[in-house]
């Protein structure tokens, strides 16, 4: 990577909004697909808000949980196939900010869930009740990686094909009409 | 000068005629600390102020511990003066930026150190005031939102929103001042004047609501203000022709409660001043935060320059309600009063600067005041329960706009009207002061405040409002004469200043102050320093040099019983506490 520190200031930032533009504004990738999405949108909904427990950890269009990461816009540029894989193959790859670690305080307290980020001499641990516990190593005595994330590894069990595919298909659709902008049209 | 005989009257004549008052530092240090005489603000004042921590082995479920977790309360917005928890912009609902953590004194603070620096990239300068709670803190830059551990700096999570194409003037720079907190969710505008409501613990998006008016030129700099259950925001654009209003949302839900313009429409009061669609354009921003007296239940918000800026011509009258002081009701937005420092305002004197309430004796009897050093150049003290005018003194030596203050509040002017030669104006249109916070010591009755000593050329020509274009209505040339920048005391107890430190620097700074309950004052001076001083005598204790300019305010919070100091400077963020 070379430096770009010639290109002046003014540049850089405007490369940099370049970019982020890019991130935020991604056109689907998988709009050719949408008549061709794998199951029921509808079901797929219901799945998602209930027996599959996704809202449980995971926020989309504003409802759901926060643990885990938000799916809004999830589906607007990953293929079916693609999701399929990742709610029955989590972690792969295993985020590092979602790793879930068990840790042990000099006072004996356990400690269990995301380690949001971890250096040499401090780390953050995320509790499931959104609490932050952000500790300094030398109060820590034990870490316990967990190798994974809080995403349930038994969905292809839990859950049929057919209801896998009528959740990835909300997750598609859903991603292509985000809730409307509230004031829009005043 | 004259005869009207008011307090401001005699102080111009007596800025003027000792220049000595303002040489370089402590001209009278002699603060006579009057605690007997002071009506603290709020039931919270008087507490130890010491960072308060738990009991070992004892978790609590408040968010005021430094335990990480985020669940802030209406009722933990109340608290005054604020101590581990830095909960809006301003700290408090006052808008005092007075800290009442008390580690930090005069002996120790030569021992301050920085604890750790955080470079979000996205944006420089940043003027952002960060928002602590429960150990966690919670910085913008442009449209990105930020968690940090409070204690190491590293990041929590990071919201990314991309910044706006196409904007004007100020939100075409995607400065951005800070978030509210309500709950587990917090709140921010964007550049493009779009109100977000993340979940705090995630950073993710809860819902987002557009609160302009379509104009292009709208935009938003601002933090809101959470009052009750509702997130009040203001709107940026006021040289670029914009609608002025104050609006406020449900923090729940994102639904519009209230609109109150700034700018009367048609068949409403002061819409005299506004010929035809001339109102759509008027002006009247409300682009930083307000205060909140909840015994009151009134808020007090600054509003902004009216438009076009210079060119007077199109609105005449006094140009209703810009460059005014507003106290509305926070549940309806009802107009309660109004006091307009600058009628019919010809060089972009806004009004947007923190209106400090302050519960103190003035002249003698227990007053509900608020105080606001105005970027025309004069300090005023205003009765908060009626709007009531009391008190007016001018804080620049070369100030020449107005021949006084009559008993009234308002100003006379000195006839400078801007033409297309240009007229020579103090302050200049960048103002005597700005949006740079100031601060109050209740304890001292000391005001803190920066000014900047400037005039400059302001040129006026006729020019119609356009879409996607400014609308000063012509423009400024600087003057050769050199700049000078002063950080102030003011007393209230003696209605003079305690002191005045004159910057030495370039006299770039635009760094807000903010004083601590053990006497300290903070703030970034005009040589890239972040600089405690003795808020009785002006005298600096410590500086840090940040080696970049503060565009910003500082703040105060404390963790695990240690307190720190937070200031952003360029495109960094600081922190210092002790070893």
């Amino acid at each position: 990577m070379p430096p770009f520190a010639q290109i002046g200031d003014a540049n850089i930032r405007a490369v940099v909004e370049f970019l982020t533009r890019l991130r935020n504004n991604a056109p689907p990738t998988n709009a050719s697909a949408e008549a061709a999405v794998p199951g029921d949108v509808d079901t797929g909904r219901t799945l998602y808000f209930g027996k599959a427990q996704c809202s449980a950890c995971h926020l989309m269009q504003g409802k759901g949980g926060f643990i885990a990461r938000n799916l809004t816009s999830y589906g607007r540029t990953r293929s079916a196939e693609e999701i399929l894989h990742a709610i029955t193959n989590p972690d792969t790859p295993l985020v590092p900010s979602s790793q879930v670690a068990t840790v042990t305080t000099r006072t004996g307290q356990k400690l269990t869930g995301p380690l949001r980020n971890e250096d040499s001499f401090t780390l953050a641990l995320q509790t499931e009740d959104g609490r932050y516990h952000l500790l300094s190593r030398s109060d820590v005595t034990d870490i316990h990686y967990s190798g994974h994330s809080l995403m349930p590894r038994d969905y292809r069990t839990r859950l049929s094909p057919k209801e896998l595919n009528d959740i990835v298909s909300f997750l598609i659709i859903a991603s292509r009409n985000p809730p409307p902008d509230k004031a829009e049209g005043r | 000068m004259t005869s009207t005989g008011t307090r401001a009257a005699v102080a111009i004549t007596k800025l003027q005629s000792m220049p000595s008052l303002f040489t370089r530092r402590a001209l009278r240090t002699v603060v006579t600390i009057c605690l007997l005489m002071s009506m603290r603000p709020g039931s919270g004042y008087g507490q130890t102020g010491k960072p308060e921590r738990p009991p070992a082995g004892k978790r609590t479920t408040t968010s005021d511990d430094g335990n990480g977790l985020i669940d802030v309360q209406p009722s933990d917005l109340l608290k005054t003066p604020v101590t581990n928890n830095w909960t809006s912009y301003n700290g408090d609902y006052s808008g005092a930026r007075h800290s009442g953590l008390t580690q930090i004194t005069r002996a120790n603070v030569g021992r301050l150190a920085a604890q750790w620096v955080f470079h979000p990239r996205t944006v420089s300068p940043l003027e952002v005031t960060p928002v602590v709670v429960a150990g966690v803190m919670f910085v913008t830059s442009a449209n990105d939102a930020y968690a940090l551990d409070a204690k190491t700096g590293k990041v929590l999570w990071h919201h990314i929103r991309a910044v706006s194409q196409g904007l004007v003037d100020d939100p075409a720079q995607h400065h951005n001042r800070g978030v509210a907190i309500l709950g587990t969710r917090v709140y921010m505008e964007t550049d493009n004047a779009h109100l977000l409501c993340l979940d705090a613990r995630s950073g993710h998006l809860i819902w987002e609501v557009a609160f302009g008016t379509g104009n292009k030129n709208d935009g938003a700099t601002s933090a809101p203000l959470i009052v009750k259950d509702k997130v009040v925001v203001g709107i940026s654009g006021g040289d670029a022709g914009v609608r002025g209003f104050l609006a406020a949302f449900d923090a729940e839900t994102g639904e519009e409660k209230w609109r109150f313009w700034t700018i009367p429409g048609p068949g409403e009061k002061g819409n005299e001043s506004w010929p035809g669609d001339s109102y759509l354009h008027g002006g009247g921003a409300t682009w930083m935060p307000g205060t909140y007296d909840p015994d009151l239940n009134t808020l007090y918000w600054g509003t902004g320059n009216p438009a076009p800026d210079f060119d007077g011509s199109v609105r005449p009258g006094d140009d209703l309600y810009t460059s005014c002081l507003l106290a509305l009701d926070p549940d309806t937005g009802a107009l309660k009063w109004y006091f307009q420092f600058s009628p019919h305002d010809l060089y972009d004197y806004d009004a947007v600067q923190t209106p400090v309430i302050v519960n103190a004796r003035f002249k003698g009897q227990p007053r509900k005041l608020i105080v606001t050093a105005n970027r025309n150049g004069f300090l005023y003290i205003l009765d908060r329960t009626n709007g009531k005018f009391l008190f007016a003194t001018p804080f620049m030596n070369t100030q020449n706009w107005a021949k006084a203050i009559d008993e009234n509040g308002r100003p006379i002017p000195a006839g400078r009207t801007p033409d297309e030669k240009g007229v020579r104006v103090c302050p200049a249109n960048g103002g005597a002061t700005n949006w740079y916070s100031p601060s109050y010591d209740p304890s001292s009755h000391l005001f803190y405040f920066r000014s900047f000593e400037a005039c400059a050329i302001i040129q006026s020509n006729i020019k119609p409002f356009e879409v996607g274009r400014t609308y000063y209505a012509s423009g400024t040339r600087s003057v050769d004469e050199p700049a000078k920048a002063y950080i102030n005391a003011f007393d209230l107890n003696t209605l003079d200043f305690a002191w005045r430190d004159l910057q030495i620097g370039r006299n770039k700074g635009w760094g807000g102050v903010m004083s601590t309950a053990t006497g300290l004052v903070a703030y970034g001076d005009d040589a890239n320093n972040f600089v405690i001083l003795d808020g009785q005598t002006g005298k600096p204790l410590w500086h840090f040099h940040v080696g970049q300019l503060v565009h910003a305010s500082p703040m105060s919070y404390a963790i695990d019983g240690k307190q720190y100091f937070a200031i952003a400077a360029g495109s960094d963020l600081f922190s210092f506490a002790l070893p």
